[in-house]
């Protein structure tokens, strides 16, 4: 055997060639010349983020993995990989509207010519703010049960029913939601993709109290809500097929910054520890290290994952772990730090006297959604069990071969 | 070669072989026979260049690193191999780190597989450290070492021994000695039959491989390399044992139905493997910190974090592959005990999970007061 650089884990190696001409030069002249701090007013600091993301498009440098003729750079995953470090080192501020990137790569992929015009360059620009509109109070985990009408009239869907867990509600302009337009049986079949103007006549947004006390949510109401047929993406009925859309690499490139995020968090939980003096305790030392140890795995399996996608193969077994240990761990981060907080975790996260302004008591009462949303930590192992594993499906599905 | 393509082609080599020398009937044989190890699946191994895999080439070795060792392991673990691979790279670890004479005269012998090593040490709460009933003790013709030492991982198979312990003059010191499995070898009864241990009983010449002033760098080598590769060889063992209770689940039927279909066992099935692969992860970039900075804290906790994930994975695996395959797992038949019995005599073997952990987090905990105080 020949000698050979080792380091599995080592960094990334730019096996692909991306050629992005001279976009680095322009992407570090337009940080240099957009430096600054954030605005401490709220409102003030939504503007920044907002103006940043429109001369980011204007300049031509928004949207790295997008194709060109959607307003992208087309850049190569490795290009794009070192695009986000850019960014990250510069502290530019992150796109106010994440769940934008949620519906573009459907209308990318499915949307009309039309379509493509009128949303894509404002939804980058972040004049325009979406909103989700999937689940409902009967669909969650099994969203094929979703109930929401739209019934066809003329050249509008007259739209009725009830979406939850809708972030973002009360400031977006338009909903991607998806909608019954077939029979009423639940199932995947008669499912609709369509495009709401949230300020419809027939919509109220109510504000979700959740479990921290604060309102990340709403529920919406539609109440014959007529959209233009014109709002429709891809086929009447097909849905269900493009509503997880994704764009090539982003599934393997969506872990990165959770990962810097989730290094950055437990580097503090140790400090927390020492000022604390819990750190002395063995039975939080042994917690302090499982989480060390899984902040690893996330970042090793990132690597790994990237590295997967880089060599042109599916990412999908590093990436099916690392959601469910993410969902995890999150909620275990914040478990040990309330155990590190000492006595003073009995305070409330308000109390003024609460260490760190109340942030980990926030942030663990927050962290029990980890395993529900996006998928819960339940249906992730059946999704492991199912698509990883290759065992029989749970359900009674004479297809999956779980009854005999 | 891409690193990727050239670490797939040995393991797939190593597999291949392995499939035809080293089935699980093969190994029961072995377990439940006279002999202590396979010397014949050694030196099919030494033939494709296994033993000298993380040595350098100017050693006679491949010059593949650490990482490519730990994933040949890794591929010897999931068929219980019961070849000394752990303890014998341990000893090339530290003779690499030693460079001494003494290590530059045997590296090539235990590179070409002709001469199997073993590590004989003591263990406290921070890792190896002098065997306690043994004394090293300079004569006009050099040194020699006088002691027994209870429980020595792949002694059995070993002809030298690399040995911690305390000099006449009260200095740590580590050895080289010869040792026979006919004489001063006392085998003992394994928890896991595929890694044989004895007892050492040790009355004869050493030759010293460091002086006290390389002495903790050489035995933390040993110490880092073993864990690796044991807990590569934990990775191997936590994959299979999570193979076989899939593969069960998807077939056994029970209530008219496949058991895999019941999400008590699919979850657990997850479980498993998410264990396993999280554990395959860290060993990655454990393996790899070895070979770029051996010596660091960082490569030190890496390694911690690795093992004790590594060993509690396979733990959990194999002990949910019995449970998953019902009273057929606790028969003497089926193989799920062995790799159980794999699994939790590597979990004493070198140092308990919870141990590691709590080594690891010194050492973080360490570099955070540090950076503070910077």
């Amino acid at each position: 055997m020949s000698t050979v650089q080792t380091g599995v884990a080592g960094t990334s190696r730019d096996t692909a060639s991306d050629t992005g001409p001279g976009w680095r030069a322009r992407l570090g002249d337009f940080l240099t010349a957009h430096q600054g701090r954030p605005p401490r007013d709220r409102a003030a600091r939504l503007q920044w983020a907002r103006d940043f993301h429109a001369d980011l498009e204007e300049a031509g440098l928004a949207a790295p993995g997008w194709p060109a003729d959607a307003g992208g750079m087309a850049l190569g995953l490795v290009d794009q990989i070192a695009y986000h470090r850019l960014m990250t080192k510069a502290r530019a501020p992150k796109h106010p509207c994440g769940l934008s990137f949620i519906v573009a790569p459907t209308l990318i992929k499915h949307g009309t010519p039309e379509q493509k015009a009128r949303f894509l360059r404002p939804l980058l620009r972040a004049d325009e703010f979406w909103c989700q509109g999937f689940s409902e109070p009967g669909a969650g985990s099994d969203l094929t049960a979703l109930s929401t009408r739209a019934v066809r009239e003329g050249d509008d869907y007259l739209v009725t029913g009830q979406k939850i867990w809708t972030s973002m509600a009360d400031q977006a302009d338009w909903m991607f939601a998806l909608v019954r337009t077939g029979p009423p049986e639940p199932g995947p079949a008669g499912i609709s993709y369509l495009l709401i103007p949230m300020d419809a006549p027939g919509i109220t947004v109510r504000p979700l109290r959740d479990i921290s006390g604060g309102a990340h949510f709403a529920e919406v109401f539609l109440d014959e809500v007529r959209v233009p047929a014109a709002n429709l993406v891809g086929e009447e009925g097909g849905g269900w097929a493009i509503a997880r859309t994704s764009l090539g690499h982003e599934r393997a490139t969506a872990f990165l910054s959770d990962e810097f995020r989730y290094r950055r968090i437990v580097d503090e939980l140790f400090s927390l520890a020492l000022t604390t003096g819990e750190a002395d305790d063995p039975v939080v030392r042994q917690a302090l290290a499982g989480l060390e140890a899984a902040v690893r795995v996330l970042a090793s399996n990132s690597r790994r994952a990237l590295e997967a996608v880089l060599r042109g193969d599916d990412p999908g077994a590093a990436a099916s772990v690392n959601r469910l240990v993410k969902s995890e761990f999150d909620q275990r981060l914040h478990e040990v730090a309330l155990r590190v907080l000492g006595p003073a975790a009995v305070l409330g996260q308000r109390e003024p006297s609460a260490p760190e302004h109340g942030r980990w008591t926030y942030g663990y009462l927050m962290s029990r959604s980890s395993t529900i949303g996006a998928g819960t930590a339940e249906i992730q192992r059946n999704t492991i069990a199912e698509k990883v594993l290759g065992l029989p499906s749970h359900r009674d599905d004479p297809r999956s071969g779980g009854a005999r | 070669m891409s690193e990727a393509e050239i670490e797939g082609e040995l393991r797939g080599a190593i597999a291949r072989l392995l499939r035809d020398r080293c089935g699980i009937e093969t190994v029961a044989a072995l377990a439940d026979g006279p002999d202590q190890w396979d010397e014949s699946l050694w030196r099919a191994l030494t033939e494709v260049g296994v033993p000298g895999l993380p040595v350098g080439e100017e050693h006679g070795g491949g010059g593949a690193g650490f990482a490519l060792a730990a994933a040949a392991q890794e591929e010897l673990g999931r068929r219980l191999a019961p070849v000394p691979t752990v303890s014998l790279v341990a000893v090339q670890a530290a003779l690499m780190a030693a460079g001494s004479d003494v290590a530059e005269r045997w590296l090539p012998r235990l590179t070409s597989g002709e001469v199997v090593a073993a590590v004989a040490t003591g263990r406290t709460a921070d890792g190896w450290s002098a065997a306690d009933d043994v004394r090293a003790t300079r004569g006009r013709d050099g040194w020699s070492l006088h002691g027994h030492v209870p429980i020595v991982a792949d002694a059995p198979a070993a002809g030298l021994l690399l040995v911690a312990c305390v000099t006449d003059d009260g200095d740590p010191g580590l050895f080289l000695t010869e040792i026979d499995a006919s004489a001063g070898v006392h085998a003992l009864e394994a928890l896991d039959p595929t890694r044989p241990l004895g007892g050492v009983t040790l009355d004869g010449p050493a030759e010293r491989v460091t002086g006290p002033s390389g002495h903790d760098t050489v035995l933390a080598a040993a110490e880092n390399a073993a864990l690796v590769m044991l807990a590569a060889d934990m990775v191997g063992v936590g994959a299979e044992a999570t193979g076989l209770a899939v593969d069960h689940a998807k077939t056994r039927h029970q209530f008219g139905r496949a058991i895999g279909s019941f999400q008590a066992i699919s979850h657990r099935a997850a479980d498993m493997f998410v264990a396993v692969e999280s554990a395959r992860a860290l060993v990655a970039a454990a393996a790899g910190a070895l070979d770029e900075d051996p010596g660091s804290a960082e490569t030190r906790i890496a390694v911690r974090l690795a093992a004790a994930q590594a060993v509690d994975a396979a733990v959990a695996a194999t002990q949910g592959c019995v449970q998953i395959h019902g009273g057929m797992g606790f028969t003497w038949e089926h193989p799920a005990h062995r790799y159980l019995r794999r699994a939790k005599g590597a979990e004493a073997l070198i140092a308990f999970p919870d141990r590691l952990r709590e080594q690891a987090v010194t050492a973080v905990l360490h570099s955070r007061k540090e950076d503070s105080h910077a």
